[in-house]
This record gives C-alpha cells, structure tokens and sequence, in this order.
C-alpha cells in the first residue's frame, strides 16, 4: 500500500503539481498501540476532516491526492521506517548497469472493477500515462523509460536509455498508481461518464463511493482486498465499511467537529492549534516529518539578487530559531539546508545560514548594495506566509535593507512570478526528494518551473550527473554535491522545515499507529463498531 | 400591478448585462489565469496550449463574453474550468444549501426584529424595552463568524444539542441561520420601535383610541401596518447582507454553498463559474427587491404600480 502525502503548492514556484510523499521515523506523540487496543471489530463510518479536497480523483489529471492512497496502489509502498516497500508489486531489480527495472507483480490482485491486474495492465496505464492525447499532469515524470516488456503476465520490465536511479521514488508515489485501463477506457475521456469524479478505479483498500466536490469524499470498503503491504498489521480488507473524507475548509471547526466526535481523525492540525488539539480530553497529536521546506527566493538575473554577495547577506540577517519559536511555536524546524533534513541526501551547513549582523552588513558593503532602494518581498496571503514576511522584514531592515510586503492570492502570485516582476518571495515546497532542486534551478526547466532566473551551467552538470547516477548512493553523493555548490551560491535563503501534525480520537479510533504519511485507514477500527 | 411587475422584470436584463460585463472584465483584468492553476508547472507547453484552446481562453475577449451571453440564453452556464462540470449542475448543488439559510435567516429577522420592536415601543423607556436596546447593540456589533463560532461551542460542543457543521435538514440550519440573522434581528427590532412609536404620535391614532377601540387593535391593525414600510424595504435589501455574510458562514459551518462556491471560483479564476454564480445571485437580489416592492401595495392599499 503506497502511503503519500499530498503536495502542498505554496509560495511561489509553487502548484508542484505532485504528490509529496512522506515517510522518516514516527515522531514522538504518535503512539497507540494495537496489542492494548483489543481485537479489531468490524464494521462503521470513519470520518476524516480535511483542508484541502483533490481536484479530481484521476490519477491522470490530480494535482493534490491527499487520501487517494486508499483508492489507488502504486508498484511500491513506504513502511514505516520510510523504507521502500511492497505496494502492487512484491519484489524488484535493477540490472547491474542500471538501465533496466524489472517489477515482479503480486497475483490474483483485482481492479474494483473485477478486472485483473498484471503487467499488461501495468502497461497500458503507463502508455495512456504518456500519451499526448490524456495531457496527463504528471506526464514528465514518466519519460525515464523507453519502453516497457511484458516478461510474463506478472512480471513487467523498464527498459531505460541511461541509468535512472530515482524509479523506486516514482513508483511509490500516488501520482504513479495503476488505474484499471479498462475502466478508464470505457468511461475516461471519451468514455460515458465523468472520470476522477462519477468514477474511478483503482485496486486500493477502499473504492469510490460518492465524490461531491467541495464537500466530501465517500470510499466504500473493497471486499476482495488481499494484497497488503507486508508492513501492514491487516493483511485483509479494511475494518471499517466506509471511510468519508469531509472538507471543512475553516481550521476551528475542523478542531471543533474532533471534539464532537463527528470527525474522528483530523488531518494536518495547524501549529497553533497544537495545544488546543491536545487539550481535547481522547484526542492523541501525533507528528510527522513534514517533507517539505520553507524559504526566501530570489530573483537572481535582476539587481541586487544577480550578486551573490547581497544573497548571502540576506542568508546571515534571518534568525531562524525565532521564526521557528514565535511563529511556529516550536513546531517546525530551522532549516540550515535546501532538502529535508529527513533525506539520505541532506547536507547542511550552519554558518552559511546563521544570524552574523556584522557579516551581512559587510557583505552588503562590498557588494555596493543601495540602501536607499525598497525591495519588494511577494508573498502568498496565507498566514502563515504573511507571518513570515513580516517577521524577515525588520531582520533584513537590521542589515540595511529596506523591504516592502506586497500579498497576492495563489493565482496572482503565479502570474507576477511568470512576469519576472518580482524581486525577493516567501516560497514553501513540499516533497520528499532532492529532484526538487532540478525543478527550481535546472536550465531546462526555466522559465515555467525554474522562475527565478537561474541558468546556471555547474547546476544542470551536477543534477544531471545525479539523476543518472548508476545508484541510489552514488545519487545521493552527486546531490550532496549539488547542494554544497547551491548553498556556496546562497540560491536561496532556507528558513525552515515545517513539521505535520495529525489529530486522532484514540478513545473512538482504535489500532492507531504512526505511519510516516499519517495514519493507515485499513489497519483502523472504531472502539464501538459504527 | 401585473403589468408593473413585467416591466421591472424586463429592467433586469439590461443590469444583468451590466452586472455580468463588469465582472466579466474585472476578471479578466486580475492577474492569473485558470489554466495556470488547472496545469502543473511541469505540464509542456503544447498541452498547455491545447488547455487554453478547449477552454476558449485564446479568444479575443468581445467574442469570449458574446459566447457567454448567446450561452446564457440558451440556459447554458458553460462548464467549470477546473471541476469539468456543468456550471448549472454545480449551481443547482449549492443554491439550496445557500437559499435555506438565508430565508431562514431573513424569516427570522423579520419575525423576531418585528416582535422585539413592536414590544420595545409600546413598553417605551421600561426594563424591557432597555434590555431589548442592549440585546440590539450586540446583535449589531458582533461579527458572524465570531457568533457563529461561540454558538457552535454552545451548542455542539457544550450541550451537544445541534450538529456544529455541514448540511441536510433544518438541524443543520438553524446555528448558521441564527448567526446569519443576529445583525437583521437587531437591525430590524430598531426600525420597527422607532417606526411604530413615529406612527404612535400621529392624529389617526389618537382618534383611533379616542373612539374606544381596544389597544391591541390600535397597535396591530392601525399603527403597525404604516409602520412597517420602512422596515419592508429594509428586509428586501438585507437579502444582499445575507448573501455577503453566507460566504463567511459557508466556510465556518463547512457547507458548500454558493458563497463558498463564488469564492473558491474567483480565487482560481474558474470564469464561467463565477458568471454563473454573479447571475444567480444578482437575480435573486433583484427579485427580492421587487417582491419587496409589491409587497407596499399589499401593506398599503393607496400605493398603485402602474
């Protein structure tokens, strides 16, 4: 069973348009316990209260699949330890040159649709995947492969051009479940019905019920499900007959409806909801590894931010403990690197981004900075977002720089950005793996992803090395590698690492057990069985 | 008066036309593009383009709005940019869950306001009419979405009596309605006391109780029926109120209604769905105005439509 996160699309370079999965070590608070929860029961409603609803629940056109995970299963999963595990397939290789994945698939697993599923089927999900025709939103994520073979009927091959060590990522996350091709066939595009919305199929825990936008989610239990992930404490269909996902946009009635026990399960509590969320007599706050990093772009072909100087000014006035303790209560992390701290690729490195006044204003100096210029700092208005602005503004004051806030809402932002009329933004990603870098920095990516004017030779040479490293060590050597260039750079100024936080009625929700995404519906019950 | 109202129903297309041409270019005007948030960044460009042509966004701006309008006659809303759903069915989801609130909380306003009023001016300067005052000033000051929360602590949380959000059925109704109808309530209950005790001074009630008839009679049959004018016109535009305070409370109370839908439109530049939700709203603000107006003719017999 594939467990993601959605993505978040925040700041600036934002609407990643993926699904950020989420994985690490169970944070502390999230305990639980099944052996002291008793023997699960069958049976109930569980409902989940959540922020955001995806736009579709497509595989092809989502651009957010929070939840999803339980409707659709991708060739591998995540367990628990954020380790890459069984999902659709139960075992996989690469060949010793790296230009060949082979998936060895699980048998007699079914669509919803009572079709099987195989590698035929594995296939011709990925060829509509790639077709021009279906404008698949994740479409570029499935160019890695040249071709597919169908070994036998439950062994699919990749065959790649040169080594692409990221495919276990790929295909763990939602974004790259299989759809029944049958079903989309019949009802897809050209098919009878909407889609993502009437219909959908996937071969998940839990199929779609009844979707109405805008205000919930229904999944119904699948019977026939029998193809767990190994790391999962039911092995069989899930417990629980229905599970509703409701959207409750405002945050305090979301907390209110866990009160009242019409939601039992809250998604991504907001920070300073913690203790309010703790005080809730039954509610548990478990913690997740966020995935995700917030942080200070820069327009770096436009004065002053083309002078690497003034970026790294900028990167010595935040002091980014404070911002963590006045805006996030603690509940978040300050970031001294460009990727999640969470990552085997991670690279740090605190001077570069530690408060030095004195430092920063020298900077500043040598590089001829005007003091008398007022820089535009665009931001979201979100909050949060906002929060920070205002918090960096009299930081970067403190050094000599005169900054102005100016808010725009998502749409106008992304807008602005495609102009190029900006000059410093507060941006936020969320994603779990250091490609994000490529996105943002990479030639080829400018101007729509890459909207900072960053064309940079030494970048593209060293993401490319590591995207074609023959393995996932080697990878992640050549990222730390990129990341150690990219901090000397100041291409950003990282401010801090947002941490999740999940809100449960363990007096209602029993079998509970912090997964790194959040909790796994299927291994739930209800204490009283409806 | 049938006549009256046909002509004032075929005034409304030239301000719908106004309304909807406005809008259409404040939209247009913003910065941002729905394709922008329906594409990922990492969408090529060729599908991006062909998005932009399905959608119609490469028209020249006239022919976009002239495709509009010959739509709308048609009784065809279009379809949403980012749901791939027809506008009218989306509309048709969220105008029930909008409407029952909002005529309960007009329903509400006009009975209770009408009730405190009258009572505050006959009982004039007493304890009642004081506390009916102090009530009016909170009703006035408080904003929605804080009533609307401290209700929901209230009466979901703490004496577990109604749901705290959602929608279906008039349990589901009546906290949203009640902190939609506070500020009417209050509003209401004023005009009515200084309406009724403006009517109270005049000459004909004086005769009136000079004649002997009871006090109730003079109140109820005599004063109140020239008393409420004001407060008729008042009601009719407060329907524009309710709307405006039914985007606050749709988000609070989680339902997802045509406020919400409006909003969620504008912010993702959804075009057609916020024509669809402008046109229906401002029909419906139109049309109470004029039930509003023919209801004159039946509080006052000597007010003729022609």
């Amino acid at each position: 069973m594939a467990r993601f996160r959605h993505l978040i699309p925040v700041g600036l370079a934002l609407a990643l348009t993926l699904t950020a999965c989420a994985g690490g070590k169970s944070g502390p608070g999230g305990s639980g316990g099944q052996a002291a929860d008793g023997k699960p029961v069958q049976g109930g409603t569980l409902t989940v209260g959540v922020a955001t609803e995806p736009n579709t629940v497509d595989v092809y056109q989502m651009t957010w699949s929070g939840g999803l995970e339980n409707m659709f299963q991708s060739l591998l999963s995540r367990d628990f330890d954020y380790k890459y595990a069984d999902g659709l397939a139960e075992k996989w290789t690469s060949s010793p040159d790296g230009k060949t994945w082979t998936f060895t698939l699980k048998q007699n697993v079914k669509f919803h649709d009572g079709t099987p599923f195989d590698a035929e089927a594995v296939k011709r999900h990925f060829e509509t995947m790639r077709d021009k025709a279906t404008a698949a939103q994740q479409a570029s994520e499935w160019e890695w492969f040249e071709s597919m073979t169908v070994v036998d009927p439950h062994t699919i091959r990749f065959n790649l051009k040169q080594p692409f060590p990221n495919a276990e990522f790929r295909n763990s996350k939602t974004y790259g479940a299989i759809q029944s091709p049958t079903a989309y066939a019949q009802h897809g595009p050209n098919g009878d019905k909407t889609y993502g919305i009437d219909v959908a199929v996937g071969t998940g825990p839990f199929k779609l019920g009844q979707y109405v936008p805008g205000d919930k989610l229904v999944m119904k239990r699948n019977p026939d499900y029998a193809w767990a992930p190994k790391w999962a404490a039911n092995q069989g269909a899930p417990y629980i007959d229905q599970l509703v996902w409701r959207l409750i946009p405002d945050s305090s009635t979301r907390l209110t409806e866990l009160e009242t026990g019409n939601i039992q399960v809250l998604l991504d509590l907001p920070v300073e909801q913690y203790d309010r969320a703790k005080a809730i007599s039954g509610v548990e706050v478990a913690q997740r590894p966020g995935f995700g990093l917030g942080y200070l772009d820069f327009r770096k072909d436009k004065a002053p931010f083309n002078n690497v100087k003034v970026r790294q000014a900028v990167n010595l006035a935040i002091d980014r403990e404070a911002i963590v303790k006045s805006i996030f209560f603690g509940h978040a992390k300050a970031a001294y690197g460009l990727v999640p701290s969470e990552l085997s690729s991670y690279y740090e490195q605190k001077d570069a981004h530690s408060l030095n006044v004195a430092k920063a204003k020298q900077l500043l100096q040598e590089a001829a900075y005007d003091p008398n210029q007022t820089i535009q700092l665009i931001t979201r208005n979100r909050t949060e977002h906002v929060r920070i602005a205002e918090a960096v503004q009299p930081m970067l004051q403190a050094i000599g720089m005169k900054v102005e806030i100016v808010q725009y809402d998502a749409a106008a932002l992304k807008a602005k950005q495609k102009e190029g009329a900006w000059q410093l933004a507060v941006s936020q990603y969320s994603w779990d793996d250091p490609d994000i870098l490529g996105w943002f920095l990479y030639g080829k990516n400018a101007p729509s992803l890459n909207s900072s004017g960053w064309a940079d030779k030494q970048t593209d040479q060293l993401f490319e090395a590591a995207e074609s490293a023959p393995s996932p060590k080697e990878r992640d050597a050549k990222y730390k590698e990129l990341q150690q260039y990219l901090i000397a750079q100041a291409v950003w100024a990282p401010i801090w690492f947002p941490l999740s936080f999940d809100a449960i009625r363990t007096d209602l929700v029993k079998g509970y057990k912090t997964h790194p995404s959040g909790p796994y519906f299927p291994d739930l019950w209800l204490a009283n069985g409806k | 008066m049938l006549k009256y109202a046909l002509k004032r129903i075929a005034l409304m297309l030239p301000v719908l036309l106004g309304i909807t041409l406005v809008a259409f270019l404040l939209l247009h005007a913003a910065p941002g593009q729905p394709i922008d948030l329906l594409a990922g960044d990492r969408t090529p460009p060729e599908t991006r383009a062909l998005l932009v042509k399905k959608w119609g966004l490469d028209r020249p701006l006239p022919v976009q709005y002239l495709q509009f309008l010959t739509n709308l006659v048609h009784g065809d809303l279009g379809r949403s940019i980012l749901q791939n759903r027809p506008v009218t069915l989306l509309l048709k989801t969220a105008l029930p869950i909008t409407l029952e609130v909002g005529l309960f909380g007009i329903a509400l306003s006009a009975v209770a306001g009408i009730a405190i009023g009258v009572v505050s001016a006959v009982r004039r300067d007493t304890l009642v009419d004081q506390a009916a005052l102090v009530g009016a000033l909170l009703g006035i000051s408080m904003p929605n979405f804080w009533l609307a929360l401290i209700l929901m602590y209230l009466f979901s949380v703490r004496w577990q009596l109604l749901p705290s959000s959602g929608y279906g059925g008039i349990r589901h109704v009546i906290l949203p309605g009640l902190a939609l109808a506070a500020g009417g309530v209050a509003l209401i209950a004023r005009l009515t006391r200084s309406s009724v005790l403006e009517v109270l001074s005049q000459d004909y009630i004086r005769t009136a109780r000079a004649k002997g008839l009871p006090e109730r009679l003079v109140i109820y049959r005599h004063a109140l029926k020239n008393a409420l004018m004001p407060v008729v016109t008042v009601l009719g535009l407060r329907l524009g109120y309710m709307i405006a305070g039914a985007v606050v409370l749709e988000v609070v109370f989680s339902r997802p209604g045509m406020g919400r839908l409006m909003v969620n439109a504008i912010l993702s530049r959804d075009y057609p769905v916020v024509q669809g939700t402008l046109v229906v709203l401002a029909l419906s603000v139109m049309l109470a105005n004029l039930v509003a107006d023919l209801l004159y003719t039946a509080i006052d017999p000597r007010i003729h439509y022609q």
